[in-house]
């Protein structure tokens, strides 16, 4: 698909007219909620509030209006510009070499007006991201083609390029997943106490106690569900292509390299089905949502076999083959620092990638491209120096990956460290290029 | 591969130490008068005794465990990476590609400034990283700072 009557250059382009409209859409849809709840309480206490929270719309509905008005978009010389703002003017510039992710999103009624918007992810959390919404559903995937051959170093007339399916995630699968997590398993566990309990003291009023636990288990797994229905995986010259969500979905394209680290992660209860869960740090992705511990948009594969998340690691990290790493434990006297969890520890290096794995009921095996190191660190508490034991922290990119050697014996640590320097030094500079069509002119042909 | 060990480790400014045992000090002097104060007025010059002496001794521990400290911080520029460690009770090292730096900053506090001492941070694309250095005077601080972005700059790699 080529983009109609897209140029190279464009300039002050302006977003869609309903843009407003589905912008204050959430604000009083949110509102109407609250009013609908509290209406008995409204109209005796506060005969006021309704006019209160009409003006409130009416005035958030204005500032929306003014605020697409005063917003443009344009392309000069391969970055894109946004300039906003009413009263304080702000222009935000995108350098396309610097992209690591681009989202197509559209929430619920941008599907009804087949409006979507276009997220860039650049490194910096969240304030490295710029959002160009709404668009028209075409437009944005011609923005999005044109973007990514611009950022792959080629002519942003390139079309966009062919994908190739890899896998997709049945819906059964999708909710299986949800209910078997340890968070919804713990709220069964809540629900079926006071239910017992109930029973037992034959007073059904207890099992309101299960409230709590039956909200939990709602609100996670309706989010999983809500987040990754209808998960499938596409590989393309462009990078991974993600496709989900139930109300709200999401289109990601990561381009290659920019995956910095990648986990294959097994929750206790997803060992009955052999499910597996793969989560990446990618630049620009993990913003204020990641203090949060959400990394909503993280996931490269949110359930599936061992080896079809083999497979999506394979095509995240090209050239990867983490179960070819030799992995090492560590020394017995560990138990005296971490008596659950000492034994579950094994770290490993290659020439290209470092991984680790651990852990006793959720089982996380890691791994990290040298060329993606960030910094490395070594550090021994009290307790481990007691034991000649150090960690070598391999820093990544903010994500839901770490790449932590723990308790390792102190000399091999350093050797670890001084080993990690050197290989990631030599793997930097080895590096690829950021515009990846650049050298890869074969990759054309692929997909 | 050079080992680490024969690395040549600056320290930072003893008046790193200086500005650390006049802030202990002048706490201890203030909480030591209240409570010498606080003991003299209920008429009890034994508690008012013990009390001054507890507080003496904490303020003399304290001023040993700011001296260790002191002498736990060090840096070694290497030809591609920084090397910085620090830590009595939990030792960190942590070794920074120039490649990798994002930004480096030079801050100094008002007490700080009174010592003509500052502080240096490295940041990278992680927030993990934790590369700071305490106490280092003005003039090293700029330098190091130059010579940072400098190499930072003709070194730095892609994402």
């Amino acid at each position: 698909m080529t983009a109609p009557g897209l140029p190279g250059e464009i300039r002050g382009r302006r977003l869609h007219p309903l843009t407003p409209l589905i912008r204050a859409s959430r604000l009083v849809v949110s509102l109407a909620a609250v009013a609908a709840y509290n209406v008995e309480a409204l109209r005796h206490r506060h005969p006021w509030l309704p006019y209160a929270v009409l003006a409130f719309v009416v005035l958030g509905g204005v500032g929306s209006a003014l605020s697409w008005a005063f917003t443009r978009y344009r392309i000069v010389g391969g970055d894109v510009h946004v300039d906003s703002g009413v009263f304080v003017r702000r222009s935000r510039q995108v350098r396309i070499d610097r992209l690591q992710a681009i989202d197509v999103v559209q929430p619920l009624l941008a599907r009804a007006f087949g409006l979507a918007e276009l997220k860039l992810d650049m490194a910096g959390g969240a304030e490295g991201r710029v959002r160009l919404g709404y668009l028209p559903l075409e437009e944005a995937q011609a923005l999005r083609a044109s973007l990514l051959a611009m950022a792959a170093g080629l002519d942003h007339r390139t079309p966009e390029a062919p994908q190739q399916a890899l896998l997709h995630c049945s819906g059964a699968a999708i909710v299986g997943s949800a209910l078997l997590s340890t968070q919804a398993f713990i709220g069964f566990i809540w629900i079926g106490g006071f239910l017992v309990g109930a029973v037992g003291s034959r007073h059904p009023g207890v099992f309101t106690g299960a409230l709590p636990g039956a909200v939990s288990v709602f609100s996670t797994v309706g989010q999983t569900i809500q987040l990754h229905f209808g998960f499938t995986v596409a590989d393309s010259p462009d990078g991974l292509r993600l496709r989900h969500g139930l109300f709200e979905t999401r289109a990601q394209t990561v381009p290659p390299g920019r995956v910095q680290a990648v986990r294959i992660v097994q929750p206790v209860l997803w060992r009955i089905f052999g499910w597996v869960r793969v989560d990446a740090n990618i630049a620009g992705y993990a913003g204020r949502r990641a203090e949060e511990g959400q990394h909503r948009n993280s996931v490269l594969l949110p359930v599936g076999s061992r080896a079809q998340a083999l497979l999506v690691v394979s095509r995240a990290l090209p050239g990867v083959d983490i179960d070819a790493v030799e992995m090492t434990r560590v020394p017995s006297r560990a138990k005296w620092r971490s008596p659950l969890r000492w034994w579950t520890y094994r770290a490993g290096a290659d020439d290209t990638v470092v991984a680790v794995r651990s852990g006793l009921l959720t089982t996380v095996h890691a791994v990290m491209r040298h060329e993606k190191v960030q910094s490395v660190r070594l550090t021994a508490g009290p307790w481990q120096r007691l034991l000649r034991l150090a960690s070598v922290h391999i820093d990544s990119t903010k994500g839901p990956v770490d790449v932590v050697l723990r308790h390792r014996d102190v000399g091999e640590g350093r050797r670890i460290l001084d080993s990690e320097v050197v290989l990631s030094g030599r793997a930097r500079a080895a590096g690829g290029p950021e515009r990846w069509m650049t050298t890869h002119p074969s990759r054309l042909a692929g997909g | 591969m050079t080992a680490l060990n024969s690395q040549q480790w600056v320290g930072v400014s003893p008046r790193l130490r200086a500005m650390r045992r006049a802030v202990l000090g002048a706490v201890a002097i203030l909480v030591g008068a209240g409570v010498v104060i606080g003991f003299a007025a209920a008429g009890s010059v034994v508690g008012a005794v013990l009390g001054a002496l507890g507080i003496a001794l904490v303020a003399i521990a304290g001023s040993i465990v700011v001296g260790r400290n002191y002498d736990s911080w060090g840096y070694a520029e290497r030809g591609a990476d920084l090397l910085v460690t620090h830590g009595v009770m939990v030792r960190r090292l942590v070794v920074v590609p120039y490649g990798r730096m994002q930004l480096v900053d030079v801050t100094a506090g008002p007490i700080e400034r009174r010592f003509g001492i500052s502080t240096l941070r490295l940041h990278t694309a992680s927030a993990g990283t934790d590369a700071r250095i305490h106490g280092l005077t003005a003039a090293e601080a700029t330098r190091l700072r130059d010579r940072l972005a400098a190499l930072g700059e003709s070194q730095s790699a892609g994402l």
